[in-house]
């Protein structure tokens, strides 16, 4: 066996680096690293749950106000109020012939109720026979007059409301939107705790691996501060070691006699083979 | 000595070429062998700039620092004063103000919200509560003006056929005119209800701004949570960070020597070459072979195989030797003594 050994060392560094080997090992079995067991989610706060959920609610449910300002344009624009048949309209017209009949009725009590002359042929009250009519008469013109003007006006309101349409139309999607970011406020919230608890997840995982490299960095650095070459020597041939051994023998004991020479050749070559 | 052996293969190092190089080693490493033999031939090559006065004790007191460094407690210390700032009073108000405004609304924007639910419902028209009152002082007035004016002016006009027909159609002209005055002024109910119509109809540019009131306030109040809940995240972020600092650090310490020990590998390459030595058996026979020939030589106990020859072979060479020409034959000079 040949050993060849390169050490890149120098000698005067040499503790220097078996303490660092140390340490290494120290640390690594200590272990040095432990995965993070503390809390890593923040809760979510009543606050934020009330108020995601105040968006849910009304994108689900709508507003008030949107819905029945939404009903009262749609209404406008389909035309129901021109026909002044809304109760609120009649209302209004039964408050003006309403209120005319009654003091209709006024006046009339302040007309022929003066004494007749003798001879007189008409001894009714002639005054108010003639006015009898006119109540009814005017609250009829009254009435057409309010039903047109009604309707004039109504024209511009509808046309006015279009203005709106397109914007309560909006609504719904308003509504919808508010619905989704709702919703997407709670998965944010939990798709943030799903990342953080894969993050400590790959975390621990890493922690073994880190402590193991804190040895194999410092195996790393150390890799190549000495090369050892152990090479094998030629092995001898047994048959060619068995006959050098007998030549030799054979010369050694040719010396002496031929017997030694015979004895030497044994003797030889059995050394040969057995330590060639 | 070792020294004075690597400034030369320094300097020759620095200025021959790679290829170059590489046979210095080599001869140098033969040079250090020390002229072969048994021994282990041992080369020490210095790889640090001399040149440079004192790089070696630099080079020493560079790993030194390191390792002080890196010994308990080491360069990096764990950080022990905050790293993250407490919530101020105003932010914590803020918060909650945000909280506040968010759960419970504005009141002005609830009464806006009231009125304009009864007012796109209707209930607002015909509800003029002082309309009346005017209607009947209007009446009133008319009334007034029909007993003071009118009628005596027809009276008087009729003092020669009062209570005659004539006076009673007068009357009932009179009355006429008076009732069409009562439905003008009676229509003032329909002029209260078409101005309540108008602005029934005005309300609706304020219904999209208070109908989003309600998703502003949710947002308020999710955002002031959102608010509460990104500072205690970022808390726990805080204390997970530190933690791992400071679990680092006794690796970042370790790593201060470790990269001073990478820097000093390499400055120095020193080569043990264990050459090849033969067997004990093989160098007790070859000794015992010289000995013994050495022996021989002296003593005389070598045996010439010709002084008395016993073999066939030993004799006909004997017999060859002894003869003429020393047995040597011109006709068969392949054959000796034959």
């Amino acid at each position: 066996m040949s050993t060849n050994t390169v050490v890149a060392v120098p000698t005067w560094a040499q503790d220097y680096v078996k303490q660092y080997g140390q340490m290494a090992y120290d640390l690594w079995n200590q272990p040095a690293l432990v995965a993070y067991g503390g809390s890593i989610v923040a809760a979510q706060p009543q606050n934020e749950a009330d108020g995601i959920q105040a968006l849910a609610i009304r994108g689900a449910g709508g507003d008030e106000v949107i819905s029945k300002a939404t009903a009262f344009i749609l209404d406008v624009i389909q035309g129901n109020r021109l026909a002044g048949t809304k109760q609120e309209f009649i209302d209004a017209l039964a408050l003006v012939t309403g209120n005319s009949t009654t003091d209709f009725a006024s006046v009339s009590s302040r007309i022929g109720k003066k004494a007749r002359y003798v001879g007189d042929p008409d001894g009714t009250f002639l005054a108010q026979a003639l006015a009898a009519a006119y109540p009814a008469l005017f609250n009829a013109r009254v009435s057409a007059a309010i039903y047109a003007d009604n309707y004039a006006k109504e024209r511009v309101f509808l046309d006015h409301a279009l203005a709106y349409g397109v914007e309560m139309g909006k609504h719904p999607v308003i509504d919808a939107e508010t619905l989704r970011k709702a919703g997407l406020a709670n998965r944010e919230y939990l798709q943030n705790s799903y990342v953080l608890d894969h993050k400590l997840f790959i975390e621990q995982q890493e922690m073994s691996v880190a402590n193991l490299e804190i040895f194999g960095n410092m195996l790393r650095a150390l890799t190549g501060s000495q090369q050892t070459t152990t090479s094998t020597d030629p092995k001898s041939n047994k048959v060619m070691g068995a006959v050098g051994g007998a030549m030799t023998g054979a010369m050694i004991g040719s010396m002496f006699s031929p017997i030694g020479t015979v004895i030497g050749f044994v003797v030889g070559g059995i050394a040969g083979w057995l330590f060639g | 000595m070792f020294l004075c052996g690597s400034h030369r293969k320094l300097f020759a190092f620095l200025e021959e070429s790679p290829s170059r190089r590489d046979r210095f080693e080599d001869r140098f490493a033969c040079e250090g062998g020390g002229g072969g033999g048994s021994q282990d031939m041992v080369t020490m090559t210095n790889l640090l700039p001399t040149y440079i006065p004192n790089i070696q004790s630099w080079a020493t007191a560079y790993i030194q620092s390191a390792m002080d460094m890196a010994g308990s407690p080491g360069n990096f210390t764990e950080y022990t004063d905050p790293t993250y700032a407490e919530q101020n009073a105003n932010e914590l108000a803020g918060i909650a103000a945000l909280a506040l405004r968010g759960t419970t609304g504005a009141a002005v924007e609830a009464y806006g919200k009231d009125y304009l639910r009864d007012l796109y419902d209707g209930l607002k028209l015909n509800t003029n509560s002082k309309i009346a009152a005017h209607y009947g002082k209007r009446i009133e007035a008319l009334l007034e003006e029909f007993d003071d004016s009118v009628m005596p002016i027809i009276q008087h006009q009729h003092v020669f056929s009062f209570g005659g027909s004539d006076h009673n159609i007068a009357e009932a002209r009179a009355a006429k005119l008076m009732m069409a005055k009562i439905n003008e002024i009676a229509k003032m109910f329909y002029e209260d209800y078409i101005q309540e119509r108008q602005l029934m109809h005005q309300g609706m540019a304020h219904a999209t701004p208070y109908g989003l009131q309600c998703i502003r306030d949710g947002e308020m109040l999710r955002q002031a949570g959102a608010y509460e809940r990104e500072y205690n995240q970022g808390s726990l972020q805080d204390v997970w960070d530190h933690y791992n600092e400071v679990q680092i650090l006794p690796i970042r310490n370790l790593d201060i020597l470790g990269n001073a020990v990478k820097s000093i590998l390499s400055t120095s390459r020193t080569q043990t070459v264990q050459y090849h030595k033969p067997s004990a058996i093989s160098q007790i026979a070859g000794f015992a072979i010289a000995g013994l020939s050495l022996y021989s030589m002296y003593s005389g106990t070598s045996r010439n195989p010709y002084s008395n020859p016993t073999a066939a072979g030993a004799q006909a060479a004997v017999k060859a030797y002894s003869a003429e020409n020393m047995g040597f034959d011109r006709n068969n000079p392949e054959m000796i003594g034959q």
